[in-house]
């Protein structure tokens, strides 16, 4: 604290105002090094008399010079905390109605908020701060913070939403889930608006987005699924169409209740699921393999069906030969060419030898006669049969050709 | 007029039908005798494998050859001789196994019957591979060669 009193500012006024103003001169790395937090540095404000008989002690390098911040004027409970606390006023000046409900945009803000330069920052809130002293700049916030309050405060004791009036106002500027669970989240029952129906929102077929949803005010407009959020949580109703129409349910209606914090929670979990490039495009992957899969499915019962038109054993006069064929192979692979003998006991090499040729002698014949059986009872019958019939066609066709 | 009509198309299409059954006749006795060329390799595979199944069996064997054993107990060496010897039964499978491919190979093909030379006439060619080049050629077929060698 002595440190920085030994420093006068420029002109001793607001600190926003002031670092604002030397950020001008100096680059962006600049504000960077401001976040560069040294304990000794910030608890220097809070040091008792006796410690400032450490002034003399140096303090480590870059720290001081590099903060550079102006001496707080008295009043002042901190340098760093009063900035953290007032920086969030600028955000909630801008919101139209002063309840800063949009939590999404509060955060998108704040972030922002952190990334952009302080030049823009004075820019964004009252140019004229620089002329602002403490007092008054608190005075100031202190002012709209009561106005907000009061508008609030105005809005509870409606008894009823009637058009036109700021609390309608601010039921139709609830468009979405995140919003009504914000809304409930700050205000809870306070409010005369005590629930919101939402359907899920409308997303294109290849999405998946079941936390998504839009507040409804019509509800005849709402689905057969529809939510129900409330100060307490979120119901999901299904219902039949039905029901829908007032008709007395003969099964009970599922519903299912999730708190508002659940809600959040799950919702949070699911948009970090599906962040990542697995689940993101698990959909697509998977409606692209089922396709795959039917149009090999398809290509496949093509070919049968071709093969089975124009394959030659598929035809009407071959298929009785084919099969007749096909049971003489079978018969033929049946005996092999190597007998293994049932006697039991042991012979001599020659004697193997001269089983083995007569069996295999035997094999021979076999074969060759099941070959001749192919040839001269199955084939020669087949090529016997088709060409006397296309002789006969042959002859119908000329006989009809010569009658006109 | 009608009937007519139709009768006329019934009949171009059953000679057109006709027509296309004969000419793939000899597609079709072409097929029948890759169909028992390929039955020829098969039971030759097996029957060579039936050979290297029962050399495996070891002691569960009930049967095989006979083996004398002769002990020459001079007073300089005492050696041990086997009868027939290692040698003689590796020759006699290496025999055996050609046997058996020539006995299927020597089965009558369905393309060398005088009654299918006019259908499959310009079909066959005699580029395409033969039995012998067909089984010596496979895998199994040199494994076991090998196994019986060893």
């Amino acid at each position: 604290m002595q440190n920085r009193a030994k420093k006068p500012g420029p002109n001793n006024s607001n600190v926003f105002a002031l670092a604002a103003s030397q950020t001008r001169r100096q680059d962006r790395s600049y504000y960077k090094s401001l976040y560069n937090f040294n304990a000794d540095v910030e608890l220097a404000e809070y040091s008792l008399p006796v410690m400032s008989s450490l002034g003399g002690r140096t303090m480590a390098p870059g720290v001081a010079n590099t903060t550079k911040l102006p001496p707080i004027q008295e009043g002042a409970s901190g340098g760093g905390n009063s900035r953290m606390q007032e920086q969030p006023q600028y955000d909630m000046d801008g919101n139209q109605v002063g309840y800063g409900m949009d939590m999404e945009m509060q955060m998108d803000q704040m972030d922002d908020y952190d990334d952009e330069e302080p030049d823009q920052q004075v820019q964004h809130g009252q140019p004229d701060q620089e002329n602002l002293k403490y007092d008054e700049f608190s005075q100031l916030i202190t002012s709209q913070e009561d106005a907000d309050n009061n508008k609030v405060q105005e809005l509870t004791k409606a008894n009823f939403i009637k058009k036109g009036t700021a609390i309608y106002n601010m039921q139709t500027s609830i468009k979405t889930g995140t919003h009504a669970i914000a809304f409930f989240a700050k205000h809870g029952i306070t409010m005369p608006i005590k629930f919101l129906n939402c359907n899920r929102r409308k997303v294109k077929a290849s999405e998946f987005r079941p936390y998504d949803l839009e507040v409804i005010e019509d509800e005849k407009c709402l689905n057969s699924e529809y939510f129900t959020v409330s100060s307490t949580g979120v119901v999901q109703i299904c219902q039949t169409e039905a029901q829908k129409k007032g008709a007395p349910a003969k099964k009970p209606t599922p519903t299912e209740f999730l708190s508002l914090a659940q809600w959040t929670l799950q919702s949070t979990m699911f948009n970090v699921l599906t962040s990542m490039k697995f689940f993101k495009n698990y959909l697509i992957t998977k409606v692209f393999d089922l396709w795959k899969g039917n149009v090999r499915y398809h290509t496949y019962n093509k070919t049968r069906i071709e093969l089975s038109k124009n394959l030659i054993q598929q035809r009407r006069d071959f298929q009785g030969v084919h099969i007749e064929i096909n049971k003489q192979l079978y018969t033929m692979e049946e005996k092999l060419t190597f007998l293994v003998t049932k006697r039991v006991g042991t012979m001599s090499l020659e004697e193997f030898k001269q089983e083995q040729d007569s069996y295999r002698t035997g094999c021979r014949t076999f074969y060759n006669e099941k070959v001749e059986t192919i040839v001269s009872s199955q084939l020669s019958k087949l090529v016997k049969t088709l060409t006397e019939d296309q002789t006969m066609r042959e002859e119908e066709d000329l006989e009809s050709s010569q009658r006109g | 007029m009608s009937s007519q009509r139709s009768e006329d198309e019934l009949r171009r299409r059953l000679l057109l039908l006709t027509k296309r059954n004969y000419r793939s006749l000899g597609t079709y006795i072409r097929l029948i005798d890759y169909m028992v060329l390929a039955t020829q390799v098969k039971i030759n595979q097996e029957s060579a494998q039936k050979i290297l199944h029962e050399m495996q069996l070891g002691t569960a064997r009930k049967y095989f050859v006979s083996i004398s054993m002769l002990f020459d107990m001079d007073e300089a060496t005492t050696d041990m001789r086997f009868n027939p010897q290692k040698s003689e039964f590796t020759q006699f499978f290496e025999k055996l196994l050609l046997d058996m491919r020539g006995t299927a190979e020597e089965v009558n093909r369905v393309t060398t019957q005088p009654d299918f030379q006019h259908h499959i006439h310009g079909l066959m060619t005699d580029t395409q591979p033969r039995f012998r080049t067909i089984v010596t050629n496979s895998f199994g077929y040199t494994t076991i060669k090998e196994r019986i060698q060893s």
